[in-house]
């Protein structure tokens, strides 16, 4: 790396990008005028809110209430000193009910009387706001009213109130300390207001940096100098990097002025000095600040990559929008309630640095995973800088023509009829799917389990199925929707009993390894299915997947894949994205294993039928060891001997062979027909 | 001079179902340019002039083949040290509009290893030579055409290469700045420097070059002076020698 060369070019990159008033706009102007702003509208709408309710008076009727019990209960309004600030007056009527409906009282009451008792029946309209305030007001006031009656009449008799009417009391202490709940509050809402401001700040300047470059011409220039690639890409890097950093600080200066001036006014006002160390959240704030920067280099990296493939600004925010999509809607993370940072959120990129940061901000430090969620973005930032410096090498990217856009952006009537989705595509929808998967299978699987299984599968199927109506592609072609030979059907069953007694074996492995995840994972399962008769479990766990899987993973992914790859990568990528979001460590190579084969399979037969019936019975099989598992002799025991193994092993290579020459020899028969 | 020696491009089209077809852009093409001489590379559009300049400013790698420099009695092979004495010209090198024409100058200059003194008095030079003075505090994307065109010209000739490429330079000129690139190359000429000029202007080129190479699909299909090349023949000007070429090439391949 020749460092002169490169600090040449970062001054270029950046006095290049600074010199845009667009980029000043986005990184200083909008932060500086967004919070205060956010806040002042926020406590404007909120005074607003407070005034008319207090200025608010409400008229309310009686029908066939004598006298005493009329004035008892006015008086008890107009004299009460429970600081309530409302009004509530009489209106005399002919007819209440009428007068209720056509919103002349906003309530009426009747009574009934008995001996002990009087009976205040507030009627009133649900629908109508004004109403049904003044009815929970009501209510409240009769039940002042009762409460203050009855203190009365024991006092009368001459008894202790406390002991005749509350002989057990309970008072709520909060022990949490001010700067905890104010970091619970904080938790949710600074790490998603950060993800969002890194991505608008990184990605204009990169934008210019790639796209615009090449828009305006001035690419080719810079390729005549007798500069290397490595130096080009990291001046380019670095200068986005150092903008998203710089813009993420001005934020959090914007956003910090706008706490303290709160902080300010509000204990101003209140008369309890609350105990309140700055000082306690620095720790926090510091760990923050370092894996938000490595956060921002990998966002950097990601929006340049993408960005590199597009020809002009307009292409480009084509092409940004679907990545905008997802890590804001990643970024919400935060806001759900049950989802926590672990060992398997820790990987996931945005997701992790929102829940670390919503811990950091209830001062719980978890070193390990503090550690995994930094090194992981350190990897992704590396791995992302890997891919743009492999993308700017590329002259096809360079020179070469655009690559199909998302086409689920464009407006449906330019989209040709028959079109196949892109690669972008594929794994844009993929990635929502798992998202929706998450937020709505997470929320629903603590109710309901059995509901939290369907729903997410359901977002697998559909989805694909939604977005290739859109882009009018045939679901034909798309889907692979035809009978299969009976050749294929034998060869891909064949395939299965070879493929599935290699991750039986590799499983057994893997839970030798890790016996404490896999442990979970079965007991998780018993967990859903307990109280399901064996049908319900095969429907479950068998057929939706085998389905909703197969839409998603051999039809729609693999067809976007095949248009652009050969056979081999697109197998590949297709098993690794399978394995990949059943999102657990041991699940990810059986579940890869199966997934090559099942593409395999879909790609010789041209039959979505062969993969689901295969999937059926991967699944249907596990389902029948969960519920039968102890009375077949053979799978209960917990660990199998080496002959097993052996035997396995024989069967895994026996019936893969037979199933792969099945399929093959079929396909090569119908080429000579 | 430069030398290509049996540059090749393949590049790949997708046909769709993962199934690509590859094909020669520029199919191993010889020739050498020399000190103190024009070079017209002539062909139509497509027919891969683009592509074979940007090989010979190692600003792609050619597939097949290589470029080589010889200055003085040293030969040099490796890309950047070739770069280094080429200036590259083309409709497709647009400048920084951000920058001011002082600020681009010193900018690319000291990225070809110049010290920043050194740099200054380049573009002091250089602005003088190119009469740029009234407007080199000027941001460029308020220059005009010309000046544009001027400044562009400078930054190729501020690290004083020996060999110029220029890619259809004057293509959607108007009369006035073509004639400054036209005059440019001529003087440099007379300095003794190297001229690559690829254009699809035939009469343009007729009086200009000293040589010419035209190709087509890719392939060099004939080369010498304007007069041999007419002499061959028998036409009377250059556009007619062209399509004789195509002709005869077509008649080849059937």
């Amino acid at each position: 790396m020749n460092y002169k060369q490169l600090g040449i070019l970062y001054k270029k990159e950046i006095l290049d990008v600074i010199r845009d008033k667009k980029t000043i706009l986005t990184m200083v102007v909008l932060p500086v005028i967004l919070y205060p702003l956010l806040f002042f509208v926020g406590m404007q709408v909120a005074t607003m809110i407070i005034t008319t309710q207090e200025e608010k008076s409400y008229h309310i009727a009686y029908e066939n209430v004598s006298k005493e019990h009329r004035e008892l209960l006015n008086d008890w309004i107009a004299g009460d000193s429970d600081g309530l600030i409302y009004e509530i007056s009489e209106k005399k009527t002919a007819d209440a009910k009428k007068d209720l409906e056509n919103e002349v009282v906003d309530a009426y009451l009747t009574t009934s009387v008995t001996d002990s008792q009087v009976v205040y029946e507030v009627h009133y309209l649900s629908a109508v706001t004004d109403s049904s305030s003044v009815s929970d007001m009501l209510e409240k006031e009769i039940d002042a009213l009762a409460k203050y009656q009855s203190e009365q009449n024991v006092k009368q008799l001459g008894l202790d109130v406390d002991k005749m009417l509350y002989p057990s009391k309970s008072v709520l202490t909060d022990c949490s300390s001010s700067e905890s709940s104010i970091g619970s509050i904080l938790g949710s809402i600074i790490p998603f207001l950060l993800i969002t401001s890194i991505l608008m700040g990184a990605m204009y300047p990169a934008i210019d940096a790639t796209a615009g470059e090449k828009e305006r011409g001035t690419m080719e220039t810079l390729l005549t100098l007798p500069i290397g690639s490595m130096e080009l890409i990291m001046s380019k890097f670095l200068s986005v990097a150092t903008i998203a950093l710089v813009s993420v600080l001005i934020n959090i200066i914007s956003m910090g002025g706008v706490a303290a001036y709160m902080y300010a006014t509000v204990s101003a006002l209140s008369d309890t000095t609350q105990e309140f160390h700055l000082s306690t959240f620095i720790p926090a704030i510091l760990i923050s600040l370092v894996c938000v920067m490595t956060f921002a280099l990998f966002m950097s990296a990601i929006v340049m990559c993408i960005c590199a493939f597009a020809k002009s600004f307009k292409e480009a925010n084509n092409y940004i929008t679907p990545l905008t999509l997802v890590v804001i809607f990643t970024g919400y993370i935060g806001f759900i309630p049950n989802v926590e940072l672990s060992t398997t959120t820790a990987l996931i990129p945005v997701a992790n640095i929102c829940l670390l940061m919503k811990n950091l901000l209830v001062f719980k430090y978890d070193f390990s995973l503090i550690l995994i969620v930094l090194l992981s973005n350190i990897i992704y930032a590396l791995v992302s800088v890997r891919v743009l410096a492999s993308i700017y090498n590329s002259e096809s990217v360079l020179f070469g023509e655009s690559m199909s856009g998302v086409q689920l952006f464009e407006r449906r009537q330019n989209i040709k009829e028959g079109s196949v989705p892109s690669i972008a595509e594929g794994l844009l929808v993929l990635v929502v799917a798992l998202l929706l998967m998450i937020y709505i299978g997470g929320m629903l699987s603590v109710k309901h389990p059995k509901i939290g299984l369907v729903i997410p599968q359901l977002f697998i199927g559909l989805l694909p199925i939604v977005a290739s109506v859109y882009i009018k592609a045939y679901p034909k072609k798309i889907f692979k929707l035809q009978l299969p030979g009976i050749r294929h059907v034998v060869g891909g069953a064949f395939l299965w009993i070879g493929v599935g007694s290699a991750s039986l074996l590799i499983s057994a492995l893997l839970s030798a390894i890790f016996p404490g995840d896999s442990q979970s994972l079965n007991d998780e399962y018993l967990h859903i299915l307990d109280g399901i008769p064996f049908w319900g479990g095969l429907l479950l766990i068998a057929l939706m997947p085998a389905v909703c899987e197969e839409i998603m993973f051999r039809g729609y992914l693999l067809s976007a894949c095949r248009e652009k790859m050969n056979a081999t990568k697109t197998v590949l990528l297709v098993s690794v994205l399978f394995g990949f979001s059943h999102m657990s460590l041991i699940k990810f190579v059986p579940t890869m294993l199966l997934g090559i084969a099942l593409a395999y399979a879909v790609l010789q037969s041209e039959s979505l039928v062969v993969s689901s019936l295969m999937h059926f019975l991967n699944n249907g099989f596990a389902v029948l060891l969960i519920y039968y598992g102890e009375k077949i002799s053979f799978f209960s025991e917990e660990q199998f001997d080496g002959m097993t193994c052996v035997i396995m092993m024989v069967v895994a290579i026996v019936f893969s062979t037979i199933g792969i020459l099945c399929l093959r020899t079929s396909a090569r028969g119908k080429g000579i027909q | 001079m430069i030398i290509a020696d049996g540059l090749a491009k393949e590049f790949v089209r997708v046909k769709g179902k993962g199934k690509k077809e590859t094909f020669f852009a520029v199919d191993h093409v010889d020739f050498e340019a020399n000190s103190g001489e024009i070079l017209g590379i002539l062909g139509p559009n497509g027919a891969g002039k683009t592509t074979l300049l940007r090989m010979l400013g190692c600003m792609m790698q050619p597939t097949e083949g290589g470029v080589r420099i010889r200055v003085g009695d040293q030969e040099l092979t490796r890309q950047e040290e070739l770069k280094k004495h080429i200036g590259y010209l083309s409709e497709n090198t647009k400048l920084y509009g951000r920058f001011r024409v002082r600020e681009l100058l010193s900018l690319f200059v000291e990225l070809y290893g110049y010290d920043k003194e050194a740099a200054n008095e380049r573009v002091e030079m250089v602005t003088q030579l190119l009469q740029m003075e009234s407007f080199v505090d000027n941001r460029i994307d308020k220059l005009s055409t010309g000046q544009k065109q001027r400044t562009s010209i400078a930054r190729c000739l501020m690290h004083d290469p020996d060999i110029y490429i220029f890619d259809e330079p004057t293509l959607g000129l108007d009369i006035i700045s073509s004639k400054a690139i036209i005059d440019f190359m001529k003087e440099e000429r007379e300095k003794g420097k190297t001229v690559l000029y690829s254009t699809h202007y035939m009469e343009e080129a007729e009086f200009l070059c000293d040589r010419i190479v035209m190709i087509d699909k890719g392939r060099v299909i004939a080369q010498g002076t304007p007069e041999e090349l007419r002499k061959e023949t028998n036409t009377s000007n250059l556009r007619d020698t062209f399509f004789a070429y195509m002709e005869g090439g077509e008649e080849n391949e059937l």
